[in-house]
């Protein structure tokens, strides 16, 4: 199971940040052209990120790139220059199917011109006709996870965001949409990057809510989240029985698998493995 | 000239003087007996206090081309050297041999004595203008650069004859008992005046702080200083305290001290340990992430020895070590500890490290982290100049504590503003690869061969672990090749080893 319990944003537009950003360890580097870029800078950031993503040594991180969306003229050059060498692409202000099917129709393209194999989307949900169309976005099949953020979404209803109630809402909805779509539920970035320990607290509830992994601001986030994202030793233990005994029963030919006596069911089992793939255990 | 023992061409006569080439750590051992200073008298009722700078300098009766010398406890803030060396060059006296144990910046005044002929040369760290201006051929005969207490043994052995040695004095009182906890320019120990005021045939004590008799508690007695100038201010306490420093935010320099912690932990971390600590900012972040270590298993140690800040002084008094090795303190913490905890000790240079003494603390250590501004595929590390050729720093402890320690760990960005820092050769070879155990970069780190316990120590590790080959590969496919830099033949300065051998020479920098 491939992890991505964090999303390193690195702003598109600055080759100090970019050249080193590999060697944190993060699971996802996002090369960003969307927020963190300002609007005079789109097209200089998008070629800078298009030879970053041949030529530096991004490590083990997955390589995604967020363009902008598609409310702006940007998105399709973006696509255009970025695609074949992005390993995910992260669509911001994602509303619709319909907006799904609109970037998946130029990512087609583009993979056929350049013979590459499908490359996923992850969107962001941002506004309330997104989140209420979520579970349907959720199950394009270019979908590899479901993200959100609460800025536009708190600025709809009128309410500030640190004290937006609705955003524990979002976040369920969010991981519902996903899961039952048999996708990963990514949760937004904590932006108070001095506060480690808020930043290991919000993590935490977000692995308990459900979630996958966390966007980060800042390097020194990373080994944070992935130390709270590591499950507690009675997890492990508890899960490696259950892989134990479910591999056993699979040699054995046997339907039924039991633990200490107990029978476990297939999603005991699917969960079992998820925790050991936390902990990094082989 | 003849090769030496890292595959350096160097002279063997510096300035009129004999000197062997390098023969390997430990190859070459001490000769002859200690050397000793002028006899003298202080008879009842003598005054010792003066009233100017230009009355000390009379009454010790330098004349020209007598060696005179300085600690350099005030660091960037003194104003001792400039004062000394302005009265000097008022005087007429000529063909000064300048002795510090450092400059700093702040002794820019003296680049123009280097030409004027107040100053026919220094030996000892220039950081920054003075090594810069030598760079280019300003000083008229060859500079000569030691380590800490590879100075001391060169004073001990009677390599270098100090005649009048200026002793910055924080606190002093008129009969010559100094300290450095007291007073507005307050620096901590005076372990650098030590040996100089042993040695030298005078002493001449300058102070802002002069109190009643006795000064207490004493880092220098009173039987070794001759006399004792007051003045008003003898150094800016901005430029000699650091404030308190901070831990570096950068995120790719805290990955270098987590990896350098790591193999800490795994080779040395145990009841008992010691380790070196610095002020640089990785040394920091290694110092207060090994302190939080500590704690979590209920770890002690025994000693730390330092270049003592606030992050050492709280280990302290968190019970975290039970003593403190203080040579250098560099903020008002360290200050206040030196001067009230008993388990925090004032130790000598020569006490630190000199080779050819009964020993010296740094054989003790079991970890040593250290800095340097390039490193070869050999292990050689180079802290005394830039990949320009232009001598910068000065040696410090480096060789010391990496011929010392235990374990030496060199932590080192891949590069520094796209100049690789692992290459395949170092410009100037500062302390030699022999003892040099591991190079942790913020993407890897090198193990040096001859260590397999350590690479043993690490399997199983996330620590990317390369050769060291492959780290100057990488560093060299972000920033190409680096370009020699473009020097004449003329040496301008002789790197020595802590025994007292050559290692190394730094040429004249071509100006463009």
């Amino acid at each position: 199971m491939k992890l991505r319990r964090t999303r390193l944003y690195v702003p598109g537009n600055n080759p100090h940040l970019v050249e080193n950003v590999g060697i944190y360890g993060a699971d996802c580097l996002i090369l960003d052209l969307e927020d963190s870029v300002p609007l005079p800078q789109k097209f200089d950031a998008r070629i800078l990120v298009k030879y970053s993503l041949q030529n530096v040594d991004f490590g083990r991180s997955e390589k995604w790139v967020r363009i902008n969306s598609l409310d702006t003229p940007f998105w399709e050059k973006d696509l255009r220059e970025v695609l074949p060498y992005a390993d995910v692409i992260n669509l911001p202000k994602v509303e619709s199917y319909e907006d799904l099917e609109r970037v998946s129709g130029v990512m087609e393209e583009i993979e056929k011109e350049n013979g590459i194999d499908e490359r996923k989307i992850v969107p962001i949900i941002e506004t309330l006709r997104g989140l209420v169309n979520a579970r349907k976005i959720a199950e394009h099949p270019r979908v590899l996870g479901m993200a959100w953020g609460g800025e536009d979404l708190t600025a709809e209803l009128g309410i500030p965001k640190k004290k937006a109630l609705i955003l524990e809402h979002v976040r369920a909805e969010i991981v519902i949409a996903a899961k039952a779509a048999g996708k990963m539920a990514f949760d937004t970035v904590y932006g108070a990057i001095h506060d480690l320990e808020g930043l290991y607290k919000y993590a935490q509830h977000a692995r308990y809510m459900g979630f996958d992994g966390v966007g980060v601001l800042h390097p020194n986030q990373v080994e944070v989240v992935h130390r709270a994202f590591m499950p507690e030793e009675k997890e492990i233990e508890d899960a490696r029985k259950i892989v134990e005994a479910a591999e056993q029963a699979m040699r054995e030919g046997k339907g039924v698998i039991t633990v200490n006596g107990r029978m476990v069911d297939k999603p005991v089992v699917e969960r079992a493995k998820k925790i050991l793939a936390f902990a990094e255990v082989e | 000239m003849v090769k030496n023992a890292v595959g350096r061409e160097v002279p063997s006569e510096i300035n009129g003087q004999r000197f062997k080439p390098f023969a390997g750590v430990g190859k070459t051992l001490p000769e002859g007996r200690r050397a000793g200073s002028l006899v003298r008298m202080a008879p009842r009722g003598r005054s010792k206090v003066l009233n100017s700078l230009e009355e000390a300098i009379r009454k010790v009766g330098l004349e020209d081309g007598m060696t005179v010398s300085f600690h350099h406890h005030l660091r960037n803030g003194d104003y001792v050297v400039n004062m000394v060396m302005e009265t000097i060059r008022k005087m007429g006296i000529k063909n000064i041999r300048v002795f510090p144990t450092a400059l700093f910046p702040v002794h820019k005044p003296l680049v123009p004595m280097l030409t004027d002929g107040t100053i026919r040369r220094i030996e000892g760290s220039m950081n920054g203008p003075l090594g810069e201006a030598t760079s280019y051929g300003a000083m008229r005969e060859t500079a000569v650069l030691r380590s800490h207490s590879g100075r001391v043994r060169a004073v001990e052995t009677g390599e270098v004859k100090i005649d009048v040695a200026f002793i910055a004095a924080p606190t002093a009182d008129p009969y010559g008992n100094l300290n450095g906890v007291d007073g507005p320019s307050a620096c901590g120990p005076l372990a650098y005046g030590m040996v100089d005021a042993y040695h030298a045939d005078h002493t001449v004590a300058i102070t802002d702080h002069l109190v009643s008799y006795p000064a207490h508690p004493i880092s220098i007695y009173q039987h070794m200083i001759d006399y004792v100038v007051p003045v008003e201010k003898i150094g800016d306490p901005a430029g000699i305290m650091s404030g308190t420093l901070r831990i570096t935010t950068s995120p790719s320099r805290l990955k270098i001290a987590r990896y350098a912690l790591e193999i800490i932990d795994r080779v040395a971390l145990r009841d008992g340990f010691s380790f070196q600590a610095g002020a640089g900012g990785i040394s920091l972040a290694v110092t207060k992430f090994l302190g939080d270590l500590m704690k979590k298993r209920g770890i002690k140690a025994s000693f730390i020895n330092g270049g003592v800040t606030k992050y050492v002084v709280d280990m302290l008094h968190e019970g975290l070590v039970d003593v403190v090795f203080d040579g250098q303190a560099f903020d008002l913490d360290a200050v206040r500890s030196l001067k009230e905890d008993m388990n925090h000790i004032e130790t000598p240079l020569a006490m630190y490290g000199n080779p050819h003494s009964s020993g010296g603390i740094v054989n003790m250590l079991d970890v040593g982290v250290l800095g340097a501004t390039e490193v070869d595929v050999d292990f050689n590390v180079n802290v005394n100049t830039h990949s320009d050729g232009l001598l910068l720093h000065g040696i410090g402890g480096h060789q010391e504590v990496a011929a010392g320690s235990a374990l030496t760990i060199v932590t080192v960005p891949l590069y520094r503003y796209r100049v690789p820092v692992i290459r395949e050769s170092v410009t100037t070879v500062t302390t030699p690869g022999e003892v040099i155990d591991v190079v942790v970069t913020e993407r890897g780190i090198a193990i040096n061969p001859k260590r397999d316990d350590i690479l043993e120590a690490m399997r199983g590790s996330k620590v990317p672990i390369y050769d060291i080959q492959d780290l100057q590969k990488k560093a060299e496919r972000i920033c190409g090749k680096p370009q020699e830099p473009d020097v004449e033949d003329e040496i301008i300065a002789a790197i020595m080893w802590r025994d007292g051998t050559v290692i190394d020479v730094v040429r004249k920098v071509k100006k463009h």
